[in-house]
């Protein structure tokens, strides 16, 4: 990190974006920048040695919708995106926006730069995660789709290689019979869930956890099983759903700590207590 | 870096380094009392500035970003009826913020009614914690912020 002679970017198409990024693979990207700089004493930020900034792109401002999904340009801003998504994006997400980052950067920071940051799991990613929202990847000549999961999955590869960069999030706007949101106050769970069926019977739960210790847990097995059942769910299929959600937490994050995992737990119980009724 | 841009409507240029804070800037350079830096990492609100027409804190801003932009602050209210807006509803709510974050809720403020002729108390409650206080209720400024809306309607009428 420098703040001595950085060189700074801005282009104003996607090509020239690419362009770039071919040029100078290991720039940083500057969406919102809000996750980006930090402090250096009360006087500057510490800015990259080389960064490329996205907001001269129009194009990757834009938040179009169709039926099915709704695509979100990697500079679309926290507030433009909660001014769209008002009635129109599963109620799961639209409890997320406020909480992703305070008032007074939302009109900075953007949801993909909240995606972008794999030091810890952010306040968006559960949610992104249960929705089944994908993120396009871009470098000069190519790109590729790939799930948000892929970015906070666990896996030790990268998710974007040198020269590549998000330019958009799409996100599928399915119907669901039951959504629920949680971030803790003391900020270390994020958790989302969503169920949806038909005719009493569960068809599809996808149960997402993050934790501030860039963990991102979901028992797949558990979600398998719950599929199917009739709902609305026993008070002892809840209760057994909930213990195996908290001994599948305590085996993927060892820095969960017993509130933490009695947290999940209450979390689980809750959501499925509401699907089916 | 050389830099330009709009300050409450008038042209101006400074001479700072690309990673400097708008918000260091406008305070030491441009002479701008109305904004402080307090907590410095995005949170409390202190340092709030309308940037190209939106509510931004500006200590997050680095100073490269501010080429060419549209920028104002409280002081860019002064003498206008936008202001008497603000002020009347603050009075008529009995809301006296201290003198420490009165601009920045004042600029809030107009932000608000500016952009919304009737903001939903909903959002509202949201969009008033962008000036972090622990001395006033938010409520109270929620209801300070109606009465400015109202005050602006009833004006925009005339
Ligand atoms: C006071 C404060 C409170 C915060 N609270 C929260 C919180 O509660 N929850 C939370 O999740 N976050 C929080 N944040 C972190 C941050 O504000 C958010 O993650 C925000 O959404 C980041 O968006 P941005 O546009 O500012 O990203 P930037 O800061 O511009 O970028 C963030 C990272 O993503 C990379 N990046 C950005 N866009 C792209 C792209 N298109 N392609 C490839 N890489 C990219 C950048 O290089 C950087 O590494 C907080 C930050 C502050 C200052
Ligand atoms: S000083 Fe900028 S938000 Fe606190
Ligand atoms: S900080 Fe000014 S009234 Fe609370």
């Amino acid at each position: 990190m420098t703040s001595g002679n950085p060189r700074i970017y801005i282009p104003h198409t996607n090509g020239e974006l690419t362009q770039l990024l071919r040029r100078h693979p290991d720039a940083r990207i500057y969406a919102g920048g809000t996750g980006l700089l930090y402090p250096d004493g009360v006087r500057r930020l510490t800015l990259p040695p080389v960064l490329i900034a996205l907001y001269g792109v129009e194009d990757l401002r834009r938040i179009a919708r169709t039926d099915q999904h709704l695509d979100v340009g990697a500079n679309a801003t926290i507030r433009a995106i909660s001014r769209v998504a008002h009635n129109v994006v599963p109620q799961l997400l639209t409890d997320t926006l406020p909480h992703i980052v305070p008032p007074g950067l939302r009109n900075l920071a953007t949801l993909v730069g909240n995606v972008c940051t794999l030091e810890r799991v952010m306040t968006s990613v559960p949610t992104l995660i249960a929705l089944g929202a994908i993120v396009e990847i871009r470098r000069a000549g190519g790109g590729r789709w790939i799930p948000v999961a892929r970015f906070h999955g666990g896996s030790t590869e990268a998710p974007l290689a040198p020269g590549e960069v998000v330019t958009r999030l799409r996100i599928p706007l399915d119907r669901y019979d039951v959504q629920l949101f949680r971030k803790t106050e003391d900020t270390r769970l994020t958790m989302a869930a969503i169920a949806s069926g038909s005719k009493r019977t569960i068809e599809n739960v996808r149960i997402v956890i993050g934790s501030s210790a860039a963990t991102v847990l979901r028992n797949r097995e558990l979600e398998a099983e719950l599929a199917g059942r009739k709902a609305p769910l026993g008070r002892r299929e809840i209760n057994q759903a909930a213990e195996r959600m908290r001994f599948a937490a305590r085996a993927a994050d060892p820095t969960f700590t017993s509130f933490d995992l009695y947290r999940i737990a209450g979390f689980v119980t809750t959501f499925l207590y509401r699907v089916g009724r | 870096m050389r830099v330009r841009f709009t300050l409450n409507g008038k042209e101006t240029h400074v001479e700072c380094d690309p990673g400097d804070r708008l918000g260091f800037v406008l305070r030491e350079h441009c002479n701008v009392r109305s904004l402080r830096l307090d907590c410095a990492i995005g949170r409390c609100g202190s340092c709030l500035v309308l940037f190209e027409g939106l509510i931004v804190n500006s200590c997050i801003v680095p100073m490269f970003r501010a080429v060419g932009a549209d920028i104002m602050t409280v002081e860019g209210l002064y003498g206008t009826q936008s202001l008497v807006d603000v002020e009347r509803g603050f009075e008529r709510a009995s809301f006296e913020p201290c003198q420490y974050c009165a601009c920045a809720k004042a600029l809030l403020t107009h932000a608000i009614i500016s952009e919304t002729a009737e903001p939903r108390r909903q959002e509202l409650a949201v969009q008033a914690q962008t000036v972090r206080c622990r001395c006033t209720s938010y409520r109270q400024f929620v209801e300070a912020i109606e009465l400015a809306a109202e005050h602006r309607r009833a004006n925009d009428e005339r």
